[in-house]
């Protein structure tokens, strides 16, 4: 005997409407039924599938892991405290879009002093509340960075190979002090972690523009230059913009490059 | 998809067009198409199989930009004495139990969701899983489902999932079976699920 079922993905065929998508999962639900049903006290409905035993509850994710340089010159000129801020608005712009197509989770390692740690485990952005701040000091050691960043990716059971590609992105305002070529090529070469999708960033004159050229690996997303504090918010909030993009395409694996040039050069500093 | 009877035996297949290419549905609707055309004139030795079936699928296009049209795809075949061959390429996930033994086609993926080899994109016999199964018990069957539904489930579990659907589809009829299914598709449990969702299933019943 045989038998067989096709559901198709309406909401990417056509025009937001779904028959597959569960209530709790409806984005397009109009809100003020929604609004009407929790104020009347309706209870939620429940999933009723007899599947759940078999199954993994939780979205697919699309992690974004940001290595960030926190050595003693990151203390100047404000640009610390640019990128803490610029951190926070991007993993708050993660949380009000996370729960989408794919649910974007965000990790922080951050390289200084002598060696490099995870300053934020790898967790879905709508459950950080919040990122202690960075704190600049000592030398530059990119090359633990990357190590840190290539075993995180090749762990089967922090990211699973559900998982969509993940984003690397890479922040520094100086050469590395450490010897960073052996653990680049590791991160290049290993199974999983060269599938990344990597963006750089380099702050100020000092940055080591070359190593970060061959670090960036979209053709349409070079290096980006940031020339003062406010930069720094511009490449963030890029990134957030290309990263939400992927979270909502029908096809999250395809990048999405950086578009710099969409956000206004004379937005005004506001925190939201 | 297609599910057919053929010669006292079933035809089986799904293909899920690579949603970043335009004519996919094209591509995987000719797929299946295709793969149960050839039924008769494919020859026993896979690779032979493959490249006929391939072949026929190329011509079958309706301009040449294979590419465009990329697939994955799975398929089975059993016949009405219980052979059944199986075969895929791309994501998704081919489960099956012969003789009381419960095994699974499909590897484990070594990168990252929507990565697939498929019709279209990918030349190499290597990329493609095959097997040949005899189901001759109760409870043996064939059960071929496209990623938006193999990604979700657990890997421990896949047993317990494959005897569930049977265990459903043996105590229903075939159009209650699959409306039972349908409901099940529509409130799939995992959170954000979006992805197309096409599976089949080929048992031996006790009947």
């Amino acid at each position: 005997m045989g038998f067989a079922k096709y559901q198709e993905d309406n909401y990417s065929r056509y025009h937001g409407t779904s028959i597959v998508r569960r209530d709790e999962h409806d984005r397009f639900a109009p809100e003020s039924d929604t609004k009407k049903s929790t104020s009347q006290g309706t209870p939620k409905k429940m999933n009723t599938s007899k599947l759940k035993d078999f199954t993994v509850a939780e979205a697919r994710p699309l992690p974004v892991i940001v290595l960030a340089d926190v050595s003693g010159s990151m203390s100047v000129d404000g640009k610390i405290e640019a990128l803490n801020q610029a951190l926070q608005e991007m993993i708050r712009g993660f949380a009000s879009e996370s729960r989408t197509r794919a649910e974007i989770q965000v990790g922080l390692i951050t390289f200084g002093g002598e060696l490099a740690k995870v300053h934020l485990p790898l967790a879905p952005a709508h459950q950080i509340s919040e990122v202690k701040p960075l704190r600049a000091d000592g030398r530059t050691p990119m090359g633990a960075a990357f190590s840190e960043a290539c075993k995180l990716i090749e762990d089967k059971e922090r990211i699973p190979s559900r998982a969509y590609r993940p984003v690397l992105i890479l922040v520094s305002d100086g050469h590395p002090t450490d010897i960073w070529e052996q653990e680049f090529d590791a991160l290049c070469g290993s199974e999983r972690a060269q599938k990344a999708t990597r963006f750089a960033m380099a702050i100020g004159a000092d940055a080591d523009l070359d190593m970060l050229g061959r670090f960036a690996n979209d053709k349409e997303s070079p290096v980006f230059k940031a020339h003062e504090a406010r930069d720094i918010h511009r490449f963030f909030r890029a990134v957030t913009m290309s990263v939400t993009a992927r979270s909502r395409s029908a096809s999250p694996n395809a990048g999405a490059p950086l578009i710099l040039a969409a956000i206004p050069d004379d937005d005004l500093d506001l925190d939201f | 998809m297609s599910v057919r009877g053929h010669r006292g035996g079933w035809f089986a297949a799904v293909a899920d067009g690579l949603g970043s290419r335009a004519l996919s549905h094209v591509g995987s609707r000719l797929a299946v198409q295709v793969a149960h055309r050839a039924l008769n004139t494919l020859p026993s030795e896979p690779r032979d199989a493959i490249q006929q079936f391939y072949r026929s699928w190329l011509r079958a296009l309706p301009d040449k930009a294979p590419g465009a049209m990329a697939t994955t795809l799975l398929a089975a075949h059993c016949q009405a004495d219980g052979r059944c061959r199986i075969a895929q390429l791309g994501d998704g996930l081919a489960l099956y139990r012969a003789g009381g033994v419960f095994g699974v086609l499909t590897p484990s993926r070594p990168g990252f969701g929507n990565e697939t080899d498929a019709l279209g994109i990918t030349r190499s016999f290597a990329a493609w899983h095959t097997t040949c199964v005899v189901l001759s018990e109760p409870g043996d069957g064939v059960l071929l489902m496209t990623d938006g539904l193999a990604d979700d489930l657990l890997p421990e579990r896949l047993e317990g999932f494959f005897s569930h659907l049977i265990r459903m589809a043996e105590s229903r009829s075939r159009r209650n079976g699959m409306r039972w299914l349908e409901g099940q598709l529509k409130a799939w449990p995992t959170a954000l699920h979006t992805d197309d969702k096409s599976i089949a299933l080929i048992f031996r019943d006790g009947r």
